[in-house]
């Protein structure tokens, strides 16, 4: 027992956390840090890679292996776990929350390091319920709804996956991750839907996204931190695995699927980056930020070029870097204001100064710009997109990348520029647990983002024995055929385009210092109390622009599904009818029934 | 070891004595009925582990097979005997206190006689008897409680179950006039070979008759009012134990006597139709119980649907998946209904105020009811849809598929409820809080070290595979 041990600490420090919590708010914090450094401790000097570990179960044994792709993601994990967990020691919550929380991260690691499918499957759907039984613990919204549409979701996903893994066992004779031979490419891929759909459903893919907005926005602040920046890896690494290991021939071979996925990953990605600027509220706007974000992933997973697929793994790594800060940053806020609503808020550069860098860094990041962690992935997706020829796409995944703008823009306007609200005058910067965690998530924004080959060394050893590429990348540049980027010169280039316009503005010699609450509409003067912050409607005009497509709306169809269940339910449901006449007389049709059935033999 | 021929007669006697205990003292009657079932217990599992893999016969009035009544003891019998009776225990240890109406004991331990009668018995007619005693205890029990839904569900269930059991007693004058005999075992021997038309019918109206007791379309009709208004302790027996006794002589009889392919497509066709209805009925209630009622119909379907595939695949393990899936329902379900107790009177699925224990106890009974992972039910679950993909219809596997999102539909809905409302603290009954504990860290327990359960489970199914030996043992054993 080596790698499972980190699980298994885990849940004891839930346990442990969970008793800290019932007694004292000092032990509650002190079993947090204990959870925190402990995690860490062994995750640096423990953790034992390529190692098999079985759990036996009597009938069956769940085998787990830390192989490089498992390393790769679960470092991921640990460290959203961890990091998320320094603003959590702010906040007050049920003791329940904490052992749930440890458990969500114990499930997820085993999810991550199982050997075989059916492991995986177990594992993944104790992950669910952990976080189904954390959502019930939320804090805004409708609660019921939006854990019942979690979990509901995820059952119906993984109830599908468990199809798949008894026919690929069928024909394959073995649930492990390896291929299956001599099956039709029809056969492959019902096998390979069915296999991906729960995990197509905990990245959010369109359109089986619905419960995301909702429970992000539910959830308990730093909760949601590890939600999307730890736990929707979950889904990533499970796609990464399907796509890798058990179907790599299918996507080689076949021209139509790859281009399916990734379409598929391009319209979340622009409708994702829609959603959220028409978002009002911080979290739904990042909740559809990170749908959209993960939707680029989607489309370099998908696609299947080496290009593509290790600028798909970048980017998920990306996403877990920007969309913690980003996370962390807003839960901060929300902290402090007591509200999530970005029409109620502004002004707060003055007051959470380094909030305001880490979500400026943040959406820089989300952007794709040079040198945030956010430019190379989208660089390298781009360019494989354009190798492989596909323009529709690359200009579906450019709009989506404009709404990327937008929908950053809207964010650090409505918080931290502007007038400041009247009741936030005192409001103070993050507590410690928040600001710790953004600044230790601003290194990896701009390290990796300016050498990204170091975790593009870790991506090709274990891309390449699929795909068989060359090393398109040193430690500070990235080369393809068709482009070549070395990215300190286009940090260095953004920072002087950033000085000239700091020096044109210290020279024009026009501009006047005001306070943040001195403000002016068309000639009147208003005094400090009048909200004057432009952040209602904030992209009105837009709602004229895509309204009608705003009216397509996938939750709509399910609830259409269901709906048609429900019918048939109540459609079975007069066979009772409650008088004890027809059911005689149903067994005396039954009798019949059945006698005419041997009525042959008599 | 202790003849098993005890276990009859001691809950006969005690039922009949039991006015008489509740003169002595008023408590004595439940003391009776919580150490008769632990007796019944004890003795079949000494027999379950000491016994040699070869059926045991009983006689009984000094008379031998297949001229005298005699008791047929195999594993697989045993195996049912040791569940039926382990679930009399839970009843009786969680009510103990409570009861003091001896009536109720009376009629407890008749129940607990025709179970456990049906399932010891080798004789056809002595099958009958003791399936019409636990037809009329259960008929008496259900209506127990003097209100509206239980009465109207026990005249309905009375009903149905007069006309379905003259319906049995009839196939078995067809067969003792066909064979000459009322031995199980001999009248299998005699039909082996060569089935006339007759018996055919003969079939088909006890399974008429069986059909009611098992809760199966459409003559089920009466189950949902009973588990509606019954007390709780009541529907634990129905769902746990006469619905058990009475699934295990239908597997007896249908894989002894008629082992015929047309009787595995009916009870294919019949199990399959009992699911798909009831689990869509459970997603339309509003009464919590009557969903729980239409759940634990269709996993009775389910478990004859999986025991029906033998006819397709001839493969044992359809056998397992379905006495699997009957081990982990009567478990749960009698965790879920027990636990009803400590949640409000007629409680809907939109429940308000929760008591924590309860909401966990639900949590997990219902978990193992869907089958999720780390719970008894997974492993049945996965049994099924393995020999589900061996028969090679997938449009029947992904059906089972859709069935189960349904049902984790209906159940989720109630523990999201569940757990979301507000917490109310309710004095719970301590021998009730104990049962449940019990059973909910088995079905975890097992969910992840299952072995316990599966070598036992083999063992039983040996026992019943070997039909050779059975028949000729017992009815040989001149």
């Amino acid at each position: 027992m080596y790698n499972i041990n980190l699980a298994l600490l885990a849940i004891l420090a839930g346990f442990l956390t969970f008793f800290g919590a019932l007694s004292h708010r000092v032990l509650r914090v002190a079993s947090i840090v204990i959870g925190i450094v402990g995690t860490l401790v062994f995750a640096f000097l423990y953790l034992k890679p390529d190692t098999m570990e079985f759990i036996r179960m009597g009938v069956f044994a769940m085998s787990f292996n830390l192989t490089d792709i498992s390393r790769f993601f679960l470092w991921i994990i640990i460290s959203a776990f961890t990091l998320s967990l320094l603003p959590l020691i702010h906040e007050e919550r049920s003791p329940f929350f904490y052992l749930y929380y440890f458990l969500a991260f114990g499930f997820a690691s085993l999810t991550i390091m199982a050997n075989d499918l059916l492991t995986l499957y177990m594992n993944f759907e104790l992950t669910s319920l952990a976080i189904f039984a954390i959502l019930l613990l939320g804090v805004r919204g409708d609660i019921k709804k939006t854990a019942l549409k979690y979990i509901i979701y995820s059952l119906v996903g993984a109830y599908f996956y468990l199809g798949g893994l008894f026919i690929k066992f069928k024909y394959s004779g073995n649930i492990g991750f390896g291929g299956i031979q001599n099956v039709s490419t029809l056969t492959q891929i019902a096998i390979y839907t069915l296999l991906a759909l729960p995990f197509f459903v905990k990245i959010a893919t369109m359109p089986f996204h619905n419960w995301a907005p909702d429970a992000y926005y539910s959830a308990s602040d730093s909760f949601t931190i590890f939600f999307s920046a730890g736990l929707s890896k979950v889904g990533v690494y499970g796609l990464v695995i399907l796509m890798l290991k058990t179907f790599a021939e299918l996507f080689k071979s076949n021209l139509y699927l790859p281009e399916i996925i990734a379409w598929v990953g391009g319209i979340t990605a622009l409708l994702g980056g829609i959603y959220a600027f028409m978002s009002d509220d911080a979290k739904k706007l990042l909740a559809y930020s990170s749908i959209s974000q993960l939707g680029y992933v989607l489309v370099g997973l998908g696609l299947f070029t080496p290009y593509s697929f290790s600028a798909g793994i970048f980017h998920s790594v990306a996403h877990f870097v920007f969309e913690g800060v980003l996370f962390t940053t807003v839960a901060g806020v929300i902290h402090r204001l007591g509200t999530s609503d970005l029409r109620r808020m502004g002004g707060l550069i003055k007051k959470m100064p380094i909030s305001f860098i880490g979500l400026l860094l943040g959406i820089i990041a989300a952007s794709g710009i040079p040198p945030t962690i956010g430019f190379p992935g989208k660089w390298l997706l781009y360019e494989a997109i354009i190798m492989k020829g596909d323009l529709f796409l690359v200009s579906l995944v450019f709009f989506a990348s404009i709404t990327a703008f937008l929908y950053s823009y809207k964010l650090v306007h409505s918080i931290f520029l502007g007038k400041l609200h009247k009741e936030h005058r005192d409001v103070k910067e993050a507590p410690a647990g928040y600001v710790v965690a953004t600044i230790i998530f601003l290194i990896p924004i701009i390290v990796f983002g300016v050498f990204p080959g170091v975790i593009f060394e870790k991506i090709y050893g274990f891309t390449k024995p699929v795909f068989n590429h060359d090393v398109f990348f040193t430690f500070n540049s990235l080369k393809t055929q068709i482009g070549f980027v070395k990215i300190p010169v286009a940090g260095i280039a953004l920072a002087a385009m950033f000085a000239f316009s700091f020096i044109l503005y210290l020279i024009a010699g026009r501009s006047y210092r005001a306070k943040q609450e001195d403000n002016y509409t068309a000639g009147e003067w208003v005094d400090e109390d009048f909200a004057s912050h432009y952040a209602q409607e904030f992209y009105g005009f837009m709602r004229k622009a895509f309204g009608k497509l705003l009216d397509l709306s996938a939750e709509k169809f399910w609830n259409g599904v269901l709906t048609i269940f429900k019918a048939f339910s109540e459609l079975t449901r007069r066979i009772y009818t409650g008088d004890v006449r027809d059911y005689a007389l149903y067994l005396l049709f039954f009798l019949i029934v059945l006698v005419f059935l041997v009525g042959g033999k008599l | 070891m202790v003849n098993p021929i005890l276990i009859i007669a001691l809950l006969l006697l005690f039922a009949f004595l039991m006015p008489l205990l509740g003169l002595l003292h008023r408590r004595l009657p439940a003391f009776a009925t919580l150490i008769l079932p632990a007796f019944n217990l004890y003795v079949a599992v000494n027999h379950f582990l000491k016994m040699d893999f070869i059926p045991v016969v009983i006689k009984t009035g000094g008379f031998r097979p297949p001229f005298g009544i005699n008791l047929a003891v195999d594993h697989f019998s045993l195996f049912f005997l040791i569940l039926v009776n382990a679930i009399g225990v839970f009843i009786a240890l969680s009510y103990l206190l409570e009861e003091q109406d001896y009536r109720f004991h009376i009629l407890f331990l008749l129940n607990l006689l025709g179970a456990s009668g049906i399932i010891l018995t080798g004789d056809l007619f002595n099958s009958f008897v003791f399936l019409e005693i636990l037809a009329i205890s259960s008929y008496a029990l259900a209506g127990s409680r003097k209100e509206k839904p239980a009465l109207e569900g026990a005249i309905k269930y009375l009903i149905i179950g007069s006309i379905g059991a003259s319906f049995y007693l009839l196939g078995v004058f067809i067969l003792y006039k066909v064979t000459g005999t009322l031995n199980i075992a001999d009248i299998a021997l005699k039909l082996q070979n060569a089935k006339s038309g007759i018996v055919y019918l003969a079939g088909m109206f006890m399974l008429v008759g069986l059909f009611v007791e098992t809760e199966l379309f459409p003559l089920n009709t009466w189950a949902p009012d009973v588990y509606q208004g019954a007390y709780n302790r009541i529907a634990v027996q129905f769902s746990s134990l006469i619905s058990k006794a009475a699934i295990y002589l239908l597997f007896r009889i249908t894989f002894l006597i008629f082992d015929d392919p047309l009787f595995y497509k009916l009870l294919l066709v019949v199990g399959l139709l009992t699911f798909v209805v009831a689990e869509f009925n459970a997603l339309a209630q509003k009464d919590l119980k009557r969903m729980l009622g239409y759940s634990s119909i269709g996993q009775m379907g389910l478990a004859v649907l999986a025991f029906a595939l033998y006819g397709m695949i001839s493969h044992p393990e359809a056998f397992f998946a379905a006495t699997l899936l009957i081990v982990n329902h009567a478990i749960a379900k009698a965790l879920l209904f027990a636990n009803m107790d400590n949640m409000s009177e007629n409680a809907t699925i939109d429940i308000r105020s929760v008591n924590p224990f309860s909401s966990l106890m639900f949590a997990i009974g219902a978990l193992s009811v869907m089958g999720f992972p780390f719970t008894l039910g997974f492993w049945a679950k996965i049994e099924i849809l393995g020999i589900l993909l061996r028969t090679n219809l997938l449009f029947l596997f992904f059906l089972i598929i859709l069935i189960f999102m349904v049902e984790a539909f209906y159940y989720f809905r109630v523990i999201t409820n569940l757990f979301r409302g507000e917490t109310v603290c309710r004095r719970l009954n301590p021998l009730l809080a104990f049962s449940l504990v019990v059973f909910s860290i088995f079905l975890v327990y097992q969910g992840f070290y299952p072995i316990f359960t599966f070598s036992w489970l083999n063992r039983a199914l040996n026992a019943l595979l070997n039909k050779a030996i059975y028949i000729s043992i017992i009815a040989g054993g001149l």
